[in-house]
């Protein structure tokens, strides 16, 4: 999918305004404010704020791939491009995908919060796919590994990850027992 | 000269050849490992023989620069030269008992005893039986060897230089080496060859009777009669005398020299392919342990054995297995095998691979 950033980002000087897409403010924040404005707030209303952040990402990423039928037919390819361009574009860092087994992990590089990554990346999913997902960072050394599944599952793997098992060996316990066919 | 009395010259030259090649020589065949080999002779030769042997010769200059086996008469002077002692780097110009020999063009070529054609007489000793050809050789100056005889000898040949330079070598050294008088006393000999040519021979029978002096046909069984070479039966060996007229014209035309006779009593396969005795020869039991070692080789290439590991270690990858501990994407390598796999304990491994951003998703969250 070619990626068009032609207006992705406005700067209009006489309003003192940046314009995102469809004529969207935004804010540029140095990312240490918001760090200490998150840390302030607390942990929940810092993942409030990262979810509806990302929110307004899934949400561009839905139009720039021709809206959620599209989407949901699109490929694993074209929709981790258009969530790698919001992301990029809004400063959060380099995004990318790998998939261990039937485990979904979206990697971040070059992230200025940490603790911002993955509910921001939760309400992207969330705002362009439709569904209930949860994401829980499962590696913090670069480039970040955030895992994407269910509730249930991330509560087991932070329990793994809090008895010191790694991460990979996290998602080796993730995976089924039997081999399921073909999706 | 009569006719008659011509041919009791010829009787007499007969004779001497025969006292000489009937008599024991001892030989020496020196490696380069200091080996002695003496062999006496193995009997008096089937036919006459007087005429130098110099397609022999040539085949010991021949081999003696192919590194080749000697195949060599003991007994020429030109075969002596090209030998020299390893030990003390002389040469060694070691005559033979058959040396200075006149050419006798009535002679006629016919078999030799293999023993002598792998000798080289180096340190010639008197000879029992060989005095007819002492009395032709008395007074004759011999140059004698500078190396011992159980000294290694060296065999130079032409290693360099082609097959037509060896030729002329062997020609000027003759010229070179031979003593003076003993040069005299060889064309005091081919002064007496000429004397034989059928000029003053009245009849055609005669003339045919008395072959050539470089013939290399055997003597036919209808020929004169009175001269004794031609009564000789033919060769019952298969050596095939090679004259030095063939040499010559091939070498100097270019081409491949003409090989060296085989050894006595070796088998030589004839042209016929019926004539061939396919049981007893050592080419034909070469080609059947071939034969047998084709199917091995065939059934077990060397790249069967790699590549079936890789294969299995692929399986093993692939197989369902889940993610290792710390490394990376499991999905590096997949076989794409068919889901009806008929292979014993190998069924088809499942695959993951969605095709969509939401299969995969779905998948993650069905975890």
């Amino acid at each position: 999918m070619p990626v068009d950033l032609t207006a992705k980002v406005r700067f209009d000087l006489p309003r003192g305004a940046v314009l995102a897409a469809e004529g969207e403010r935004a804010l540029l924040v140095s990312p240490d404010a918001l760090a200490h404005l998150i840390a302030a707030a607390g942990e929940e209303i810092g993942a409030i704020v990262a979810t509806q952040v990302g929110a307004s990402m899934g949400k561009r990423a839905i139009e720039r791939l021709g809206g959620p039928f599209a989407l949901h037919h699109a490929s694993v390819e074209d929709v981790v491009t258009a969530l790698a361009v919001e992301v990029a574009v809004a400063g959060f860092g380099a995004l990318a995908l790998e998939r261990w087994g039937r485990a979904m992990v979206l990697t971040v590089d070059h992230a200025p919060i940490e603790g911002f990554v993955a509910p921001m990346l939760q309400g992207a999913i969330e705002a362009a796919t439709g569904k209930t997902v949860r994401a829980v960072v499962i590696a913090t050394d670069r480039p970040m590994r955030v895992l994407v599944t269910n509730a249930k599952a991330v509560e087991r793997v932070r329990a793994w990850l809090a008895d010191g098992i790694t991460w990979g060996e996290a998602l080796v316990r993730l995976q089924p027992s039997e081999p399921r066919g073909g999706a | 000269m009569t006719q008659s009395g011509r041919i009791a010259h010829l009787e007499a030259l007969l004779d001497r050849i025969r006292a000489r090649a009937a008599a024991p020589r001892e030989l020496h065949v020196n490696g380069r490992a200091g080996g002695a080999a003496a062999e006496p002779a193995a009997g008096p030769p089937q036919a006459s023989h007087a005429e130098p042997t110099e397609p022999r010769d040539l085949a010991a200059i021949q081999a003696a620069a192919t590194g080749a086996p000697v195949h060599a008469p003991s007994s020429h002077e030109d075969a002596s030269m090209s030998i020299q002692a390893a030990a003390t780097g002389a040469p060694v110009h070691a005559p033979s008992s058959h040396e200075g020999a006149p050419p006798t063009p009535s002679a006629t070529r016919s078999q030799e005893p293999s023993r002598d054609e792998f000798a080289f007489d180096s340190a010639p000793p008197p000879a029992e039986g060989d005095a007819a050809a002492a009395a032709a050789d008395d007074g004759e100056p011999r140059l004698a060897p500078s190396a011992p005889a159980s000294a290694p000898v060296l065999i130079h040949g032409a290693h360099d230089a082609g097959e037509a330079d060896a030729v002329y070598d062997v020609r000027e050294s003759r010229a070179r080496l031979v003593p003076s008088s003993r040069a005299d006393a060889f064309f005091e000999h081919e002064d007496e060859a000429d004397e034989l040519e059928p000029a003053d021979l009245d009849g055609a029978d005669l003339e045919a009777a008395i072959p050539q002096r470089h013939d290399t046909l055997p003597p036919d069984a209808d020929a004169d009669a009175s001269v004794e070479p031609r009564s000789s039966p033919a060769p019952t060996s298969s050596r095939r005398p090679i004259a030095i007229e063939q040499q010559m014209s091939a070498l100097s035309s270019g081409g491949a020299p003409i090989p060296p006779p085989p050894e006595s009593g070796r088998q030589v396969a004839g042209d016929d392919p019926g004539d061939f005795d396919g049981e007893s020869t050592g080419v034909r039991h070469a080609s059947s342990f071939t034969r047998a070692a084709d199917p091995l080789e065939a059934s077990l290439p060397s790249s069967t054995l790699p590549g079936a590991l890789a294969d299995r270690a692929d399986f093993e990858q692939t197989a369902g297995v889940p993610p290792a501990a710390g490394g990376r994407a499991a999905d590096v390598v997949h076989p794409r095998l068919p889901a009806n796999a008929d292979v014993t304990g190998l069924s088809a491994a499942p695959r993951f691979a969605p095709a969509t951003f939401s299969e995969l998703l779905d998948a993650s969250l069905s975890l």
